[in-house]
């Protein structure tokens, strides 16, 4: 199927979006399995999905076996979930590991730190060690990774830049955020199921053109005219708005970050951190989004609140923790039927990836030159 | 082999696979430890030595300090390194 990117590129008076192949051909998707995600920075958990020393998560991306575990130094180490002899899974489901990851076939035994501690019988019965085979060889295949807000994040291939790197603008941006997160159990995340290439709810999460249309309740309190592009060439795009309101519970409000300038305190801002983390910062609040994608058209999207002040997380604020949940689950969810509706329309062969509205839409196109640029790369 | 080595046999196994069925890994190696010793009191080398990995590869998963033990007696034998 046809991947002609030439014109996704031009000025966005002239672009169209990417074609229809990027969103339903098996093979492109497959390719950009490797370009997009695997060698870039792509987030696959959140840090409180391993929170005690010794949790040990697997999980996979796209098919790629990735353990994630918080050490006893309570670092979060990422590996290859595949055992050095045979290629076993080590890991098949969540558990917390009290000593070494013992591989279920013949019982390698691996350190948290990745290092081969023991090799049973691996010179013959009773014998423990071979000639031929050193055991500091054999540690487990690390995976780079980097956690920021929330989200851990792995670079499967090796080949990025490293975070702080690649996205130091962001973290820049953002460095008023940068800062301890809370989170509890109860009303702070929630999956919802698209059945869409997960490119679309980038696409659509970092723009605010639909906002009047698909969510009339927020242009309430945050007019179309509050918002403001944002468009960074090859790391991230999204909207800002300039009239964030706080939710309130009988004059009660979330507790603020610490130190945050004058303008956070009526700003936020939502951005797609390519590949596929969104991103939403307030001043008493931020949500991170990781996209799982499954297949080329169907995608988890797992969303986790995260509160700026461990006071936010008590009792006392429950109730107002609950509206803000179903806030934001309600918005999210609001956008299922347009990024499914999407989905469906890329089978329209007469479909020519569209044109932008170059005054709304540079954040989509923002994303698709990144997306093109990778995948000629 | 006499019947009741056999009997002893059979409840040492059963012992063994209700320690994992409970995923008891303490009781694994405290049962495989046991084996081991006695093979050695035996003079059965090669049944011990096996026995000793079994329980120190257990003793490892469960971050049980007695591992330390096993490896010194199996690095001893120069079945570790
Ligand atoms: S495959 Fe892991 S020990 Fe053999
Ligand atoms: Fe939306």
């Amino acid at each position: 199927m046809c991947s002609d990117l030439s014109k996704v590129n031009l000025p966005i008076s002239k672009a169209n979006g990417l074609p229809n192949s990027h969103y339903i051909d098996e093979q492109v998707f497959q390719k950009e399995k490797e370009c997009l995600l695997y060698d870039n920075w792509s987030g696959v958990a959140f840090e409180h999905d391993v929170v005690n020393p010794g949790d040990a998560l697997p999980l996979n991306l796209l098919g790629f076996p990735l353990l994630i575990v918080r050490d006893y130094t309570n670092q979060i180490c990422v590996y290859q979930n595949v055992c050095r002899h045979r290629g076993m899974i080590l890991v098949e489901e969540k558990k917390n590991i009290r000593g070494t990851i013992r591989c279920p076939y013949h019982s390698w035994s691996y350190n948290l730190d990745g290092s081969l501690r023991a090799t049973p019988h691996i010179g013959g019965p009773g014998y423990n060690h071979h000639k031929d085979l050193n055991k500091k060889s054999l540690r487990l295949k690390k995976i780079r990774s980097y956690v920021y807000l929330g989200v851990i994040f792995v670079n499967i291939s090796d080949s990025a830049e490293p975070f702080e790197k690649t996205n130091c603008s962001l973290m820049s941006r953002w460095s008023e955020f940068n800062k301890p997160l809370f989170s509890c159990k109860n009303y702070s995340s929630f999956q919802l199921e698209l059945k869409c290439n997960w490119k679309l709810a980038v696409e659509n999460f970092c723009e605010s053109y639909h906002l009047p249309w698909v969510h009339p309740e927020l242009n309430v309190v945050s007019k179309l005219e509050d918002h403001y592009n944002i468009e960074s060439k090859d790391q991230f795009s999204g909207q800002g708005s300039y009239h964030y309101t706080q939710i309130s519970d009988n004059g009660r409000v979330f507790v603020d970050f610490e130190n945050l300038s004058e303008s956070w305190k009526t700003g936020a801002e939502y951005i797609a951190l390519y590949p596929n983390v969104l991103l939403g910062v307030h001043r008493d609040h931020i949500f991170s989004v990781i996209l799982q994608p499954i297949s080329k058209d169907f995608t988890l999207e797992r969303v986790n609140i995260f509160y700026a002040s461990s006071r936010s997380i008590n009792k006392d604020y429950s109730k107002l923790r609950e509206d803000n949940f179903l806030f934001w689950k309600s918005v999210l969810s609001e956008d299922i039927f347009v990024v499914e509706g999407m989905q469906k329309g890329r089978y329209g062969k007469f479909f020519d990836g569209g044109r932008f509205s170059p005054a709304m839409d540079g954040p989509t196109h923002n994303f698709h030159g990144w997306v093109a640029n990778q995948y000629s790369a | 082999m006499g019947i009741k080595k056999i009997n002893s046999l059979e409840s040492e196994n059963s012992k063994l696979q209700n320690a994992f069925l409970k995923n008891d890994l303490s009781l694994v190696v405290e049962i495989y430890t046991k084996k081991a010793k006695l093979d050695l009191k035996m003079g059965n080398k090669e049944n011990a030595y096996f026995n000793f990995t079994q329980a120190y590869i257990f003793a490892l998963e469960d971050g049980l300090e007695v591992s330390d033990e096993i490896y010194k007696i199996l690095l001893k034998a120069k079945r570790e390194i």
